[in-house]
This record gives C-alpha cells, structure tokens and sequence, in this order.
C-alpha cells in the first residue's frame, strides 16, 4: 500500500549548487515543513536554517528561528526575502508557493514521503543536498537498528485512532499514523477508508469495536470518552484502554522521530497486557 | 383549523414521519442497528437532535421574516449563527471543559453578533430592515473569518472547522451533554411555542411597521422580543450541530407556499417542515458518500430544487 508509494523527490538546483554538495557557509535554507526541520537538526544542519514555520516546534531550537508564516500558509515575500539557497516545502499543500519559487529559479526539494522506508530515503537525500552526508547515512542507521529492534507482532490489535471530537474524525488508509500502527501491532479499523482523515459516525465507531483507542487530539481525556453515550460497551472502554494525551506530532511527521512513535505505539498495544 | 389546509398538514406530517423513520432505520450499521441498543440510543439522540435543530432554525427563520417583512430574513443573513459560531469556537478553543459550557458559549456569540447588528443598523435613532440585513450579511462574513482564525489559532483541524461552518449531526453526547441538550431540547420547544405566540403581532409586522404602530403593537418590543428569543435558540442549536443553512431561509417560504402568509400556521409548519428536511438530509448525508458530508452541502443539494419546482409551479 503506502509501502509500494516511492518518495517523490524534485530537484532542482540552479547554477552554482550544481550536483555537488554545497559548501555550508554559504548555502541559506527555508524549511516550511517540520519534518524536514527535525531532519535538519538531526543531522547537525540546523545553523543553516534561515528560516521555517510556527509549526516548527522541534527541537526546542527551531522555535527561535526566523518564522515565514503558518505551514499551512507561509509567505512569499519573506522566504524570497531570505535569499535561501533551498527552499524545502510539500504538496499538494504548497502547490502554488512551488511554482512561483521555480518561476523564480530558487531551488527547492518536495518532500513527501509516504512510508516508514521512504523518511529513511529523505532522511539520506536532505543530509546530501545540505552536504552532511555522513551524518545523514549514521542517522538513517540507528534509526534502522532501532526500527528493527522492535519485535513483530504475532496478534493485532484493532486500534480507533481519534484526531478530533466534534465531529469525530480519524486516520484513515494511506495515512502515517496507519503505517506506524500497522508497523506497531496494531490495526487501524478505519484503515481501508480512502480518505486521509475521514469524519466517522459515532455508530461506526461501536460497530468497529476497537480494543484500543488513541486520542492523537489534546482537549479530551480518556474519561471524556469512557463518559459518551453508548461507548460503554466499546472493547477498549470495557477495558480501559483509552490513551490519552499522546504526542501527536510523533505519529503525523515523517521525520527523525518516527521510531520514537511506533516504540510508543507498540508499548500502548502490547506491554500493558 | 380550516378544512382546505387539511392535505396539506397531513402531507407535512406524513414527510416528516416518513424522514424520521429513515433517519432511525439508517446508519453504518444498517437496518440491524435498531436491535442493538447502544446504536439504538445514538439514534434516537441524533433524531432528537436533528428534529430541534431544523424545527428551531426553520420557526427562527420563518419569524425574522415576518419581523422583518423581508424574505432574505434567516438566522444565517441576520449573522446570528454565525455569531454562534463564533462563540461556541472559542469556548472550544479556551479550555477542555469547555464542553458544558458550549451551548452558553454559543447563545452569549449569538446574543453579541444579534447586539452588533442592531446598533449597526441603527443610523441616527431608527432601525430600518435593509440597514438590518445589510449589517447582518457583513457580520456574518466577518464572524465566519473569525471562526477559521479561531480555528487555526487554537490548533484545531481544519476539518473541524469546516464541520463547524457547515454543519452536522455527528455531536458525540456523554451524560453531562445529553442532560444540556435535554434542557436545550425543552428550551428551544418553548422558545418556538413563545414565537407562536406572538404570531398576530408578526401577521400584522408582516404588513409593514407603521400600520403595526397604528394597531396598537408595541413594534420596538415586538422586535426586540423576537431577536433576543432568536438569539437564544441559534446560539444554543449551533453550538450543537454548527451552521447549517439553508433551512431557516427556504423552509419558511416554502411553507407559506402552502399555507399562505399567517404566522399561526406558518410557524408550527415551518417547525415540522425544518425538522423533517434536515433529518432527511442528515440520512443523505451520512449514508450517500463513505465517510459523510457537512450537512449544508446536502440541505442546498436537495432543498433548493425542491424550492425552484414549487416556485416554478406557482407562476
């Protein structure tokens, strides 16, 4: 599924960067997604951030940097006011930001990577392009390693990952929260669900009947939702396996810290027992 | 009641019978739902829901019409729901227990948003019903930028807020919040039952201010009456179910096509007719497409056909 879904790299480096790495001094780069900042940071590339976005948040360094706008909505002008060497951005969310900075042949890199193998793959192609290759590759492996100490799961269990309460919406197929889930012992019940976040009847909710439920959104608590009507009889409720005020941001970025969310995940699933 | 509108409440009566019943037999888990009692009680719950929330919003429109002898009158164009809106979305966006709160965060936006409105609309001492609407359509707009600004700034989805402005049933009920819709439920009856009411004092607004004056209704009070009910009842719906249009514009209108302009049998049809047509666009919405629609979508989708057929066939 996501697996088969290969990184979609465009490249593209004007005159001066050429193929080769770029000299760090010199090269000033914009991240507008915080993924690719935590990749940044990891690999000791962090000073030559000139600017990102408020979503930006880790590590705690990243929050001082100079800020050009939402994620959702970052601004032209300043980034083009930056004078960056490279500009990395994702889509479709910046679909027109990308246009108009190739029109402008500033150099940018779309990353979007859709499974745990593909983070790995940019991990390896952000280190390049800000010349700390080596960096790059020894992160990728104790990622790896990491990853591959995880045992895995003989027995799944049926997860209803909530990201928001009112309406009630979730995670569904093609997502990261899926992958890692899956990676993790667990199954997404929503998971064959096309859209990415779909909004889910509270019915269908009952009808999955989950042994487990994650709250990937910050204002409830897993008393909120042991208290909603009907839900009593919900497998995990009956059992108290709710979780509640989970790191989002470790199961939503495709970054340094994706191991970090499926060890999380895969402790909630499987060492409670 | 007059015979020659027999048909016609058996109609609506037999529409909204027929719209309930969809709306309880239908769901993700089918027709076998109905045996299973936790699906059951969200049924009944989200039923409940759609009946108070299309029959206020409806009896809400039906009234400002009249107040305002103008047919462009809805809670949506007057920007209380909007308003509500906004009030609900910062009572969620402030605190996570919040929850409680919702409907009294809903009412005081409305309230406010009906407030801004009026004195808006007031230019040197005299209210008039263009001033009102015009300032009504610019608050609006301006509360439902808010809602996203909100929104965005309180780190919510943007699916939420989207839901928020476009409404739905899908409202999760735990026991404290089934109690406050129980008492919102009871409230908003009454409130409609009070505009019902007044429906001589709306007949004979309808028929413009001054001749109201010189028949002896108090209009300022009339008005006022009508406003601070209409706030109270948007403000708590919305903050349920979020903005649903549509229905407090067409309903109305469509109701008077078949009863004629008198409030006394505009506003309980137009409290049937709304409800009916909501939970049937409910059962459309949440069964049509995996995964479910904003419930305005489908409240334009199948009402304003329906409102171009009747219209068409008066002509």
């Amino acid at each position: 599924m996501t697996l088969t879904r290969s990184v979609l790299t465009i490249v593209l480096l004007v005159a001066g960067c050429g193929q080769r790495p770029v000299s760090e001094s010199r090269l000033r780069v914009v991240s507008l997604v915080p993924s690719v900042t935590e990749i940044l940071y990891a690999v000791g590339a962090g000073r030559m951030l000139v600017g990102n976005t408020n979503q930006c948040n880790f590590p705690e360094a990243a929050r001082g940097v100079y800020k050009v706008g939402d994620f959702m909505s970052p601004d032209l002008e300043r980034i083009v006011a930056l004078r960056p060497g490279l500009v990395f951005l994702t889509l479709p969310m910046h679909r027109q930001l990308l246009d108009k900075l190739i029109e402008m042949k500033v150099a940018v890199y779309v990353s979007r990577p859709a499974s745990i193998e593909a983070v790995f793959g940019e991990t390896d192609t952000v280190s390049q392009l800000v010349g700390r290759k080596a960096a790059g590759e020894s992160l990728v492996a104790d990622m790896r390693r990491r990853l591959d100490s995880i045992p895995v799961f003989a027995d799944t269990l049926r997860v209803y990952a909530e990201i928001s309460g009112t309406p009630l919406m979730t995670a569904g197929g093609g997502t990261f929260v899926n992958e890692l889930l899956a990676r993790a012992g667990g199954q997404n019940v929503f998971g064959s669900s096309l859209q990415e976040y779909p909004v889910v009847d509270p019915e269908a909710v009952l009808a999955a009947d989950p042994d487990v439920i994650l709250l990937l959104h910050p204002d409830m608590s897993n008393a909120d939702i042991a208290g909603r009507i009907g839900w009593g009889d919900i497998s995990a409720v009956k059992r108290g396996r709710i979780y509640d005020h989970l790191d989002e941001d470790l199961f939503f970025r495709p970054g340094p810290r994706i191991v970090d969310g499926i060890v999380l995940l895969a402790q909630l699933l499987h060492s409670a027992r | 009641m007059q015979r020659r509108f027999f048909p016609a409440w058996i109609g609506l009566a037999v529409f909204f019978v027929l719209s309930s019943v969809l709306s309880v037999a239908t769901g993700p888990g089918g027709l076998r739902g109905v045996e299973v009692s936790p699906v059951m009680d969200l049924r009944l719950l989200r039923l409940a829901l759609g009946i108070v929330a299309g029959g206020v919003l409806a009896v809400v429109g039906a009234s400002l019409q009249g107040l305002l002898q103008n047919p462009l009158a809805d809670p949506y164009t007057m920007g209380i729901a909007s308003g509500a809106a906004l009030g609900a979305g910062l009572t969620l966006v402030l605190g996570r227990t919040a929850g409680a709160l919702l409907p009294v965060g809903g009412f005081a936006g409305a309230m406010a948003t009906m407030l801004a409105v009026y004195v808006l609309a007031r230019v040197r001492s005299r209210v008039t019903v263009t001033g009102l609407i015009l300032a009504g359509v610019i608050v609006s707009f301006l509360c439902s930028s808010l809602v996203m600004l909100v929104m965005i700034l309180g780190r919510r989805t943007l699916g939420e807020a989207v839901y928020m402005m476009m409404g739905h049933l899908g409202t999760v009920f735990t026991g404290t919040s089934s109690w406050l819709f129980l008492a919102v439920a009871v409230l908003s009856l009454v409130g409609c039952a009070w505009l019902f009411s007044m429906s001589r004092s709306l007949d004979i607004m309808a028929s413009g201010e001054e001749a109201a004056a010189t028949l002896g209704i108090d209009t300022q009070r009339t008005t006022k009456t009508v406003f601070v009910i209409a706030s109270v009842l948007v403000g708590m719906v919305v903050s349920f179910t979020g903005v649903i249009s549509f229905v407090g514009l067409v309903i109305p209108h469509l109701v008077r096509m078949m009863f004629g302009p008198e409030h006394r049998r505009v506003i309980p049809g137009s409290f049937i007719g709304g409800a009916g047509i909501l939970l049937l666009s409910d059962v459309l919405a949440r069964n049509v497409v995996p995964g479910g629609l904003p419930l305005s979508i489908v409240t334009a989708l199948v009402g304003v056909p329906f409102f171009i057929y009747l219209l068409r066939s008066r002509l």
